[in-house]
């Protein structure tokens, strides 16, 4: 099975059908609400040491009041949609691609087949809508998150002026960044669900508990580096 | 909350008290070392790909972004004396280590997992052959050696990669870039690099041990214990990473 | 192969199947029929490709060659990547139930949302019908109290049960059952040859059996098969395999290492 065969037929499960809406929901709120936790905790430092370290490298050429235009900059147009798409993408991945993988083994799927019905429409395509919607919500919480950690180095810690870090965020910000993000958000998602539930299909009876975590070490390498590569392009196209 | 707090307590310490046994192994032997060299052969092949297509990327969004601000001021002529302190202290140990959890730490948890699951862990047990000594030192030692080493190359990608943004696709001058490009380098911003790799290579290989052997729950938990290794690595890149800038702001390094 | 008087169609037709991995040859020209209404038991040692014939039943494997006919319909003429015999074989599956070698139960359910699946999937049954009938299934195999657990807190043995009852849980017309009484204790496996012939005799379901276990054969069959090294060594009435001399059979049913039949 190619991978391309599979994209095919989980493009035509995702848009010709109305996708079971229960599992839907499950894994939406298990990609979505599940990642919050960890997502504010690691976007939340990021936010801080983004901050910290624009300061360290204005301060040398003395540009330390440029940290607002720097912080909006580097965090919600670059850092912070791709890092909440590795990170995310790592914990949803990897769950989406040990659960397919699990059913794989143990013929679960095999056992849908039998009973007339088909797995792309029923595994499948709900875990592609659910991530691809939760994903963009994700990168818009975590540009809040990681404003707020920002704002809160650069004015508490680093003793930057409030007023200039929000007006120079505010002039280098606009609503289409916001969309971008969002953008973004979709693109990073869909292709984090559809790595996934590739190598977790992929697996077989024969691999055993091998294959789950084959799958799941393929699904996070994959999906980390397709997300970062895919948002330089995106940036590439978006902001050249 | 605070069960949960607890947890994370209680968790840290049995972690600090596998990290004490680990030593313990490490300096009493017997030692596998044809195991941990080939270990550390096929995971350092595993990872080149992935730790240099995440870091290359890296590189060229600073030179996009960072061109379009300094243009601002008309000051593109000092980007790189942004982007290389970047690179070699930052987003390069940082991403190495990332996509070393990623790529190694999963796979040695899941490899580990599996043998869990399996009972071959307890056999190893009952046949006198500490698990810990056969199947996590080599898997730590490994990783303790490739991260700084990857990262060495990774820097050098990153580097590479925002020039090629920076002076064929935005038109910086070359002379200009080159120039600033170690005016804020120093071999503190090298040894840092280089440090943190160290800790965090080792800290991957820590936590896939030690979650690899704490499997349970058939198939499903084998890909549970190697996501989890990747998050809980995450997590403490991110925050020893903040630490560490925020030290060296400190010190004025 | 005498096609008896009844005038029906056979349920299903394997015409000189053949199957291999590789260069692993599974299935060797595999030739049978199972009539309408019978039941069927593939005996056979293992890994000779008894489970690899029930997936080529279903299309969940396309054989190399060959044709597989069910209800006169070719099930390997269909490739499963392709969007319009997906669509075909779906619908040919739904006139079976297979119960899978380790069970297969979807385990994020419970027993019962097991069991109730391929109902709320395939029929407009209201919720108490639904619940009824669950009941009714696991009452006939034996485990009346576990609707609400999950697979996970059964034993295997119990596994398989709940998955026989999810197999026949639509009354299909052919039941596919692989290893049905392996990993239960006698008397469990026993009760589940009744309830096979009960269904058998009440609903009119055809079944295809494999077990290695020659006492079931005896007990359940009207039509025994001997799978060995991919061959098909011998396929018939229950009574003329029984009355044949064919070593490799005498040798299954007698429990023998000397036999044509050798592991080491
Ligand atoms: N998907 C597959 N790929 C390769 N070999 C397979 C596959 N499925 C089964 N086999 C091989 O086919 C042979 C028969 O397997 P199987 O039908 O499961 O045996 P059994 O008769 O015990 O059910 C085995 O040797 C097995 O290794
Ligand atoms: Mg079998």
């Amino acid at each position: 099975m190619s991978f391309f065969w599979f994209v095919r037929h989980a493009l035509v499960a995702q848009f010709t059908r109305v996708p079971p809406l229960d599992q839907f929901v499950r894994h939406m709120v298990d990609a979505g609400v599940g990642s919050i936790g960890l997502l504010t905790l690691l976007i939340f430092f990021a936010g801080l040491s983004l901050a910290v370290q624009g300061y360290a490298a204005f301060v040398r050429f003395g540009g330390q009041e440029f940290l607002g235009l720097f912080c909006g900059i580097g965090g919600i147009r670059e850092l912070y949609p791709v890092m909440a798409a590795v990170i995310c993408g790592a914990r949803i991945g990897a769950n989406l691609a040990a659960s397919l993988a699990n059913m794989q083994i143990s013929e679960q799927v095999e056992a849908l087949e039998v009973m007339g019905i088909d797995p792309m429409n029923y595994l499948v395509a709900p875990r592609l809508w659910a991530v691809s919607l939760a994903m963009p919500l994700l990168c818009a919480y975590a540009d809040v998150v990681g404003l707020a950690a920002s704002y809160l180095a650069a004015v508490h810690q680093l003793g930057v002026n409030p007023g200039n870090f929000m007006a120079q965020l505010r002039g280098i910000v606009g609503w289409e960044d916001l969309a971008a993000g969002v953008f973004k958000g979709v693109a990073f998602g869909w292709l984090v669900a559809i790595v996934a539930c590739y190598h977790g299909y992929r697996s077989a009876k024969r691999d055993g508990a091998e294959g789950v975590g084959i799958a799941t070490n393929r699904a996070i390498v994959h999906s980390a580096v397709l997300c970062i590569v895919l948002n330089m392009i995106l940036s590439a196209i978006l902001y050249v | 909350m605070i069960a949960g707090v607890r947890r994370f307590f209680a968790l840290l310490g049995e972690i600090l008290s596998f990290a004490v046994e680990v030593a313990r192994c490490m300096i009493q032997g017997p030692r596998f070392w044809a195991e941990t060299i080939r270990l550390a052969d096929v995971l350092m092949r595993r990872c080149l790909i992935p730790v240099g297509l995440a870091v290359a990327p890296v590189g060229a969004v600073i030179s996009l972004q960072g061109v379009s601000v300094f243009r601002m001021f008309g000051a593109d002529g000092i980007l790189s004396s942004m982007l290389a302190p970047a690179i070699f202290r930052q987003y390069s140990p940082a991403l190495a280590s990332v996509m070393v959890a990623a790529q190694a730490g999963s796979s040695i948890a899941a490899r580990i997992g599996t043998m869990k699951v399996r009972g071959q862990i307890d056999a190893l047990a009952v046949m006198s052959v500490d698990p810990i000594r056969y199947v996590v030192v080599p898997g730590f030692v490994a990783c303790l050696f490739i991260t700084p080493l990857l990262n060495i190359l990774t820097t050098a990608l990153g580097l590479v990669s925002g020039w090629f943004f920076a002076v064929p696709v935005s038109g910086i001058n070359p002379g200009a870039f080159t120039a600033n490009l170690y005016s804020q380098v120093t071999l503190v911003d090298l040894w840092v690099g280089i440090g943190k790799c160290f800790f965090f290579g080792g800290a991957v290989g820590l936590i896939a041990g030690f979650l690899g052997l704490r499997t349970t729950g058939g198939a499903a938990g084998v890909g549970k214990s190697a996501n989890n290794t990747v998050v809980y690595t995450i997590i403490l890149i991110l925050v020893a990473d903040y630490l560490v800038s925020m030290l060296l702001l400190e010190l004025g390094l | 192969m005498s096609e008896q008087a009844s005038g029906r169609p056979p349920a299903i037709v394997l015409d000189s199947v053949s199957k291999a991995f590789g260069s692993h040859v599974v299935l060797d020209e595999v030739s049978l029929t199972v009539r309408h209404e019978s039941i069927m038991v593939m005996l056979g040692p293992s890994g000779t490709g008894k489970s690899v014939l029930l997936r080529c039943l279903v299309g969940l494997l396309r054989p190399d060659k060959g044709r597989v006919l069910v209800f006169g319909e070719d099930v390997a003429r269909l490739d499963p990547e392709r969007p319009r015999d997906r669509e075909e074989l779906f619908r040919i599956r739904r006139r079976f139930g297979m119960l899978f070698q380790d069970g297969a139960l979807f385990d994020d359910m419970t027993v019962g949302e097991n069991v109730a699946f391929p109902m709320r999937m395939h029929t407009s049954k209201s919720e108490a019908e639904i619940r009824a009938s669950v009941d009714d299934k696991l009452r006939r195999v034996g485990l009346p109290k576990a609707a609400s657990k999950f697979p996970s807190e059964l034993s295997g043995g119990m596994r398989k049960r709940v998955a026989f009852a999810r197999a026949i849980a639509l009354e299909p017309d052919i039941v596919l059952c692989d290893e049905p009484s392996s990993g239960l204790d006698p008397v469990m496996s026993a009760t589940l040859d009744e309830l096979i012939l009960e269904l058998h005799r009440t609903l009119g379901m055809t079944f295809v059996v494999i077990s290695h276990d020659t006492a079931e054969a005896r007990k359940i069959a009207d039509t025994i098969g001997l799978l060995a090294k991919g061959k098909l060594v011998t396929y018939g009435p229950t009574e003329q395999v029984l009355r044949s001399n064919h070593p490799a059979l005498r040798q299954f049913f007698e429990r023998s290492t000397d036999g044509p039949i050798q592991v080491l």
